[in-house]
């Protein structure tokens, strides 16, 4: 009894950490992959560390006109939708103590989407303003195929724990192979949750300046960067544990299919411009939406093609 | 209930510092407004107090992508004034050089084209592809920019046959990177969707606000200095002027794209009829005239004009300096109106501004035609009357 | 997406195109136009540098003896000295890594001693330049047949010197015989 109470305590206390590390380090991987193949060199294994360190240490301005309550609460919203989904998540061989639900995941991680919005129009610049607006659009948009896509899993396993899900896929093999399509669709709204073109667009650096990060600096930016450093192991984990079977219940193959998947995106994101905000919104709601609902369509009549 | 959109001083869509005031209603923009003279600095004030010879490294720092065209245009004007007669050496190795500056200026506008449409890739390889023509500049005057190249009567370094050939090899690889931009622009699906009907800007408009050089032959325009009033040696060598008369951003990018083929032709041309003999005059004993003289050169952006005058002593009365920036500047207001601000850069950027460029400043005095120039500073202290 | 882009980025991945700077040093070719040096033994203290630089970098400042100082914040490396020098004595090397801590240090400087004027003791003309141009009209000299020490005390003299009585009695003279 008291050993399953403090391996529970030590799995809360250990997971953060370990997934802002590892995080870190997929970030370095999608920073170097990406730097490579536009033919440079890339930044060293330390260079976020020392990013969001530096961050920490700095003065953090608020606007005479922003809105102070806001301003100050869209950070931890972020952090706190990234770190909550981070404690369901199954690590290959290690399962959280309380079993990750697949909603209460979907919900926490538009938490980070809804922390932007917040936090770019309550700054009070006109930067903020459109680059809220782009996020509301895109979260509209990109919420749909991304839930379907998940749900489909849910659907095929006839329960929502994600531990579940991954002990089914131990048995009938990975969902990406039954269900391709939600895989597809699964992906590009990946490359969405993660920031990454074709869909960067609230961050859209050269158009304005910065969207709803304009205003922050110094720590709050800093509690921004923490939690886009956590996504960036939350989101692939997430990826692995509903489509890639978790890693068959190995922590080793579990992180290799993660750095796969980041390999992937940092793929696409070189090889691909910018969206404009209403062909993104299209495309979202056309393409990716389809491909989700066919494997809506199938999983929950039973039409498996094999 | 439009909103007042900032895009500058202080933009990172912008390589200098000017200011646009958009009104936009959601997503759409309903007026512009632009403002310049950011980067002034009182070049044509400082040019009034420096030797001729001094005003040519000056003259060169006006711009760092056009500047071996503005060397090139004050060293003719102070020849045409002072009837310097330019060795047909020196005339051919200035269009090498001139054509090799006209090549990393559009593969420079290239990459920052595809940058600001969110294309990060094609930006570095395109850059990447401009450092074998920086290299072969580097080799050939010394400096990858503000070249230095040319002098009052001719040109300051001769090309060994290893520099000749150096440039031969990198011409062939430009070509291919030339190629390669060619597919990468013309192929790509989402380029040509954020590019095609954008910005438009129409050959009347074009001809009521007399935008020059790249931005008016993609309008229809058939204006080009180098076949209109020929310097160096362009009368003796054959190429075309590209014009396409779309007016859309697309229509910018396809005709840069075709000047950079044309330019390799031209520099391959001077290279194989490039004449023997010195490369600069000698001009120790030359009796400066007081007169005055105008000269122009097609510089990457566009019809760059410069007028001299002169005194009884080496230094200049008087410098002007009119850069093609400052017309095509006042089309944007025009082009930008009706688009969404999604693409507001790309339309900034497609009519390649070069704000260093733009700013000088003189102050007429309407009462005696009396021409002061003032930096600043001096403005600054004025009293307001 | 597009294939050209794909298989340059694939080509990019295999070979990277910039150098791990400054771990591998990046050479720059020849005829690189950087830190501009004095030769000293050439150096003959004309100023023609001085007069020349286009961003005054380059200061002659005369005391007891004269002092020529590039300072390498303003120097724009041009290479306008190297072309007017009389004597080859400032060239651009292809040193271009010039950052210093101290600002002060980011000089060179040639010291030039004077030439004392024998009359009146001032010294008043950088004493190469005055052995220097003695020696480039030698050829002229010999030819007509003119001896070089009487020349030369001659014009050891200061101008303001050379309109003492004695000393025009004494080139009127000069004139006389040679001329």
């Amino acid at each position: 009894m008291t050993a399953s109470i403090i391996s529970s305590i030590a799995f809360y206390v250990l997971q953060p950490f370990f997934g802002f590390i590892v995080g870190a380090l997929f970030y370095w991987v999608f920073r170097k992959i990406r730097a490579r193949l536009q033919a440079r060199r890339g930044p060293p294994w330390y260079q976020t560390f020392a990013d969001v360190t530096k961050l920490l240490f700095k003065e953090s301005i608020t606007p005479l006109i922003a809105d102070k309550t806001i301003f100050y609460l869209a950070p931890l919203l972020a952090f706190t939708g990234y770190l909550v989904a981070l404690l369901q998540l199954p690590i290959g061989n290690v399962y959280p103590p309380l079993a990750g639900d697949l909603i209460v995941i979907l919900i926490f991680l538009t938490l980070p989407g809804v922390a932007i919005i917040l936090g770019g129009s309550s700054s009070g610049s006109p930067y903020g303003a459109i680059g809220s607006s782009r996020e509301t659009a895109l979260l509209v948009a990109s919420e749909i195929p991304f839930a379907i896509s998940a749900l489909v899993t849910g659907i095929q396993v006839k329960s929502m724990s994600i531990i579940k899900i991954v002990d089914a896929q131990n048995q009938f093999g990975p969902m990406a192979f039954h269900y391709p399509f939600a895989t597809v669709a699964f992906f590009m709204c990946m490359l969405l949750k993660l920031g990454r073109k074709p869909f960067d667009i609230p961050d859209a650096e050269v158009e304005i300046i910065a969207g709803p990060y304009t205003e922050y600096s110094g720590s709050l930016l800093g509690l921004f960067e923490i939690s886009n450093v956590l996504r960036w192991f939350v989101i692939p984990a997430f990826a692995v544990n509903l489509f890639f079977a978790g890693g068959l219940g190995n922590l080793f193959v579990f992180l290799t299919l993660c750095l796969v998947v980041v390999a992937l995106i940092s793929f696409l994101d070189t090889q691909n411009s910018r969206y404009r905000i209403d062909q993104a919104f299209n495309f979202l709601l056309t393409w990716a939406t389809l491909l989700a609902v066919i494997d809506l369509v199938r999983a929950s009549t039973g039409w498996a093609l094999w | 209930m439009p909103v007042a959109l900032p895009i500058g001083p202080y933009h990172p869509a912008l390589k200098e510092n000017t200011y646009f005031r958009l009104e936009v209603e959601g997503e759409r923009i309903v007026n512009a407004d632009l403002k310049i003279g950011y980067n002034h600095r009182g070049i044509e004030w400082l040019a009034a107090r420096r030797t001729y010879h001094q005003d040519i490294f000056l003259c060169e720092r006006v711009c760092g992508i056009c500047s071996n065209a503005h060397s090139t245009c004050f060293c003719q004007t102070v020849e045409d004034l002072a009837h310097i007669e330019v060795p047909d050496r020196a005339k051919y190795l200035r269009v090498i050089v001139a054509e090799l500056e006209r090549l990393h200026s559009h593969f420079l506008w290239f990459g920052v084209a595809m940058h600001v449409i969110g294309f990060d890739t094609a930006f570095m390889h395109m850059w990447k592809d401009r450092e074998i023509i920086m290299r072969i500049v580097e080799s050939i005057t010394g400096k990858r920019v503000n070249y230095g190249f040319n002098t009052i009567g001719g040109t300051r370094r001769d090309f060994t046959p290893n520099i000749v050939k150096s440039i031969k090899d990198g011409i062939n690889a430009i070509e291919k990177a030339a190629d390669r931009i060619r597919n990468t622009v013309t192929r790509d699906r989402l380029v040509k969707k954020r590019a095609l009907d954008i910005g438009y800007l129409s050959v009347e408009d074009a001809k009521r606000i007399s935008v020059v050089g790249p931005t008016a032959r993609s309008s229809g325009i058939n204006a080009d200095i180098r076949r209109d009033d020929p310097y160096a040696a362009y009368s003796e060598l054959d190429w075309n002027v590209i014009i396409r008369d779309g007016g859309d951003v697309l229509a910018r990018v396809v005709v840069r794209l075709l000047e950079i083929y044309e330019s390799i032709r031209l520099i391959r041309q001077a290279l194989k009829s490039l004449p023997s003999g010195p490369i600069s005059t000698d001009i120790s004993q030359l009796e400066f005239p007081v007169s005055e003289a105008y000269d122009r050169v097609e510089a990457p952006r566009g019809e760059l004009f410069y007028f001299i005058k002169s005194n009884s002593t080496n230094i200049p009365e008087r410098v002007k300096i009119r850069t093609p920036s400052y017309m095509n500047n006042a089309a944007l207001t025009t082009m930008l109106i009706g688009n969404s601000t999604a693409d507001a850069p790309l339309i900034i950027a497609s009519i390649d501004p070069c704000y260093s460029c733009t700013d000088r400043v003189a102050i007429v005095n309407v009462k005696n035609g009396d021409i002061a120039y003032a930096t600043m500073e001096k403005l600054s202290r004025k009293k307001a009357h | 997406m597009n294939k050209q882009t794909i298989t340059e980025s694939i080509r990019g991945f295999i070979s990277p195109k910039t150098l791990p700077y400054p771990r591998q040093p990046s050479v720059p070719p020849e005829g690189f136009r950087g830190k501009p040096e004095f030769d000293l033994q050439k150096c003959v203290g004309c100023g023609a540098c001085a007069q020349t630089c286009p961003m005054g970098a380059i200061n002659v400042t005369d005391g007891l003896e004269r002092s020529i100082r590039v300072w390498y914040g303003k120097c724009s490396f041009c290479g306008r000295c190297q072309d007017v020098c009389p004597e080859e004595a400032i060239r651009l090397t292809s040193a271009y890594e010039l950052a210093v801590f101290d600002k002060n240090k980011a000089t060179a400087d040639v010291k030039i001693e004077f030439e004392s004027c024998p009359s009146c003791g001032r010294k008043f003309f950088p004493a190469p330049q005055l052995k220097k141009s003695f020696e480039k009209m030698e050829p002229i000299l010999e030819k007509r047949n003119i001896s070089n020490e009487e020349l030369r005390s001659l014009d050891r003299v200061c101008p303001s010197c050379r309109e003492k009585p004695e000393e025009l009695s004494k080139r009127k003279l000069f004139l006389v015989n040679f001329g």
